[in-house]
């Protein structure tokens, strides 16, 4: 058993005076309580105020585009658009350590944060009126329209193919990765996120999916490019730019639905 | 039908927390129900796969309903005197604290604007669409872990990676949802709030919420409470995992082992690279044990913390039929060019310096420079509060923090870049970048419960409440 220390009389402890959290009273209490408070919030004040000028900056720039599509020729473009240039050359320059490390608190608090509570708005605005909103899917569907460049496009090729088709993605030259309105349209994975259950496979890459690229029935063609995958002929004057089409069989559509 | 499959994840968490403790605050109930619930959810969807039933709602919701009614009855004891003992806090104007009110409204606020712009937009990132929201859809339709997508090595590159963050888009799938962003919004939301109840076992309710917001804002994090890629859920259990462990080996509270080993478990089920955090953890129960002798406590830490990792690489190697090795080129040995690259970027990262495309302040604020210069500040205090004071102060967490660190960087040291399809700066700017995140909760943790910041915070703390 282990030795116990020799218990000794301890006088029983005396309650202290508990008033509001114990010393002051209530009123002191919030005294105290509002001057910690005061001294967040100057933090805080202090960390919003470095930035005045880059939310300055924001604005003008916001201006200076809503001025030129009203009127490119009025004088006050000229205006807006040289103090801006005046702003963003002081906002640039200032590279202190501090500033340069509290930069990212405020971009992602000013422009992330709050700058996209106000662009939802009107983008729910906007489907609103042109009655895109009407039904959950619709709504979804709008949405990523807006995100991807080329759903439109997807959702032609879906519209256009069965669902066991497996297809030919284009080739991701230069022209093609560079472009955004293409996104990923060349690579597999990414494509067959909007296109499953149907399968793909990218022009180029047959020796590494042969047992797809045995499978494939349909190409889609960008800017002209994937006819060679075609058994049959299309005279040079009927090819278009866009489209999907069977490997197999002549018939085809032409892209409609891509702007 | 979305509704009930969140509120079963979370009473399934619920359930399993007070099979550990009785006593817990609020955002811990919050925080940990959601991280729990929602890794036993996706164990449940592995475990399905690997029987042959396929998913469905119903399916799930007998599964769910099953573990927690039979959880509930082995534990009826417990919960009978759960009643006696939660306390709701005590919200009378005599004891309201005003600027942790303050704080915590300038959070709430930024949590709403953050979540309004992470619900409106569907998943659009390239990683989400390749892969992960990818895989949790088609879970969901196909009705397995395994999709038929494995067959023609259309997955992408999550389908190898531990099944808990796509697990978590198919469970909400499958329960109706359209768009699988409710995940990260709950991920985020269970981040804030377990690292806020960690800080509260060693500051005042004023500076953890200061820390918890200056977590919550840390730009290139913050920019992922809208995106739906897997870095951030894996920071809210990397960082719960570690903070959670190292509260039990500082004040032996159980509850803390429990939960400690549970989350670190869940960090190697979301993320294959978040095992430098079991290594760390390893490395720090082994010390543990050398000095307290507890063989029982790190045996079983160690099973609970490494098993998934096994269960994986099993999975992967008996099901999907690939393994991971390929990945790493053992026999670089030396590599300067390499090793000096990393270690610009590295010092770029952690002193918001600028390399290549990485702008360091930008991307983590004074997240990790606060870490140093607090590091730097209790050094210089050794001289008046003595070394030995000084050294045992959060050591553990310095040791998580560095061991995890340095063996992240050997991860990426080794990583075979023809196998990865991706050169070392690249890597470095998007992988390394984003795998950082997973650092944050215990720098900023540490910064806020070092010694010197606790002797400022209880001067605060002093003045405030006039004790």
């Amino acid at each position: 058993m282990a030795k116990q220390k020799p218990q000794t009389k301890q006088a029983p402890p005396i309650p202290k005076k508990q008033s509001a959290s114990s010393g002051g009273g209530s009123f002191s209490y919030l005294l105290r309580n509002i001057a910690v408070a005061f001294g967040v919030f100057i933090i805080f004040f202090l960390f919003w105020n470095m930035f005045s000028k880059e939310r300055r900056l924001t604005e003008l720039t916001k201006q200076y585009y809503e001025l030129r599509a009203a009127n490119p020729n009025s004088p006050e473009v000229r205006e807006v658009g040289q103090e801006a240039m005046m702003l963003q050359q002081e906002v640039i320059g200032d590279t202190s350590f501090l500033k340069r490390v509290m930069r990212g608190y405020h971009w992602a608090i000013h422009d992330l944060c709050l700058g996209n509570l106000e662009n939802i708005e009107k983008v729910k605005e906007e489907m609103h009126y042109s009655h895109e909103d009407s039904t959950e899917q619709s709504l979804l569907e709008a949405k990523m329209k807006r995100r991807v460049g080329l759903y439109s496009f997807i959702k032609y090729i879906n519209a256009s193919t069965p669902k066991d088709a497996v297809i030919f993605l284009p080739y991701g030259d230069a022209v093609i990765s560079n472009d955004s309105k293409w996104s990923f349209i060349y690579e597999p994975e990414w494509m067959e996120y909007f296109i499953y259950p149907r399968l793909c496979v990218t022009i180029g890459d047959e020796k590494a999916h042969p047992d797809l690229a045995k499978k494939a029935n349909y190409v889609i063609i960008v800017r002209g490019k994937g006819y060679e995958k075609l058994k049959y002929d299309v005279p040079i004057d009927q090819r278009v730019s866009e489209a999907i089409l069977p490997i197999d069989s002549p018939t085809y559509k032409k892209n409609e639905t891509l702007q | 039908m979305l509704t009930l499959g969140i509120i079963l994840c979370y009473l399934l968490g619920l359930s399993l927390l007070f099979v550990i403790s009785r006593k817990y605050t609020l955002p811990e109930l919050v925080g940990y129900s959601f991280l729990i619930g929602m890794g036993f959810e996706t164990f449940f969807l592995f475990l399905l796969d690997v029987l042959n039933i396929r998913y469905s709602t119903s399916v799930l919701i007998g599964v769910n309903v099953f573990a927690i009614v039979a959880i509930c009855i082995s534990n009826y004891k417990n919960l009978l005197q759960l009643k006696n003992e939660f306390k709701l806090p005590d919200l009378s104007l005599s004891k309201i604290n005003i600027p942790a009110l303050f704080i915590f409204c300038v959070m709430a606020y930024l949590l709403y604007a953050i979540n309004v712009k992470n619900l409106f937009w569907p998943a659009t990132e390239h990683d989400t669409i390749g892969s992960f929201d990818k895989l949790g859809k088609i879970m969901a339709l196909e009705g397995k872990l395994k999709i038929s997508l494995f067959q023609y090595h259309l997955e992408g590159a999550g389908g190898v990676y531990p099944p808990l963050f796509h697990g978590s888009m198919a469970y909400v799938y499958i329960f109706g949802a359209l768009t699988s962003k409710i995940t990260t919004t709950l991920f985020f939301l269970s981040l804030i709030t377990t690292f806020y109840s960690l800080l509260r076992n060693y500051i005042d309710a004023t500076a953890s919420m200061f820390f918890t917001l200056l977590l919550m804002v840390t730009p290139e994090l913050f920019s992922h409470a809208a995106l739906s890629l897997d870095n951030m859920p894996a920071t809210a259990y990397a960082g719960g995992a570690v903070l959670a462990t190292y509260i039990w080996l500082d004040k032996r509270d159980r509850k803390y082992f429990w939960l400690g080993a549970i989350l670190m478990a869940f960090t190697i089920w979301i993320r294959s690279d978040t095992i430098v955090f079991t290594a760390a953890a390893l490395f720090v129960i082994g010390i543990d044990f050398l000095r307290k002798k507890d063989l029982k406590s790190a045996l079983i830490y160690s099973t609970i913390a490494v098993a998934p990792f096994i269960i994986w690489t099993l999975y992967l190697k008996l099901k999907i039929g690939v393994g991971q090795e390929g990945r790493f080129d053992l026999g670089i040995g030396y590599n300067s060019t390499r090793m000096g690259l990393m270690a610009s970027y590295m010092k770029a990262f952690m002193w918001g310096g600028e390399y290549g495309r990485i702008d360091g302040g930008q991307l983590y604020g004074i997240a990790f420079i606060l870490f140093f210069v607090m590091l730097f500040v209790n050094a210089a205090l050794m001289f008046k509060a003595g070394v030995m004071k000084i050294v045992n102060d959060k050591l553990y967490v310095l040791v998580f923090f560095f061991v995890a660190l340095a063996l992240y960087f050997t991860v990426f040291y080794l990583i075979n870049e023809v196998a990865q399809h991706s050169p070392i700066y690249s890597l470095m700017e998007s992988s390394f970048k984003r795998g950082l995140f997973c650092f944050l909760p215990i720098a900023l943790f540490y910064v806020a419960t070092n010694y010197a910041s606790a002797w400022v915070f209880d001067k605060v703390e002093k003045f405030r409440t006039a004790k």
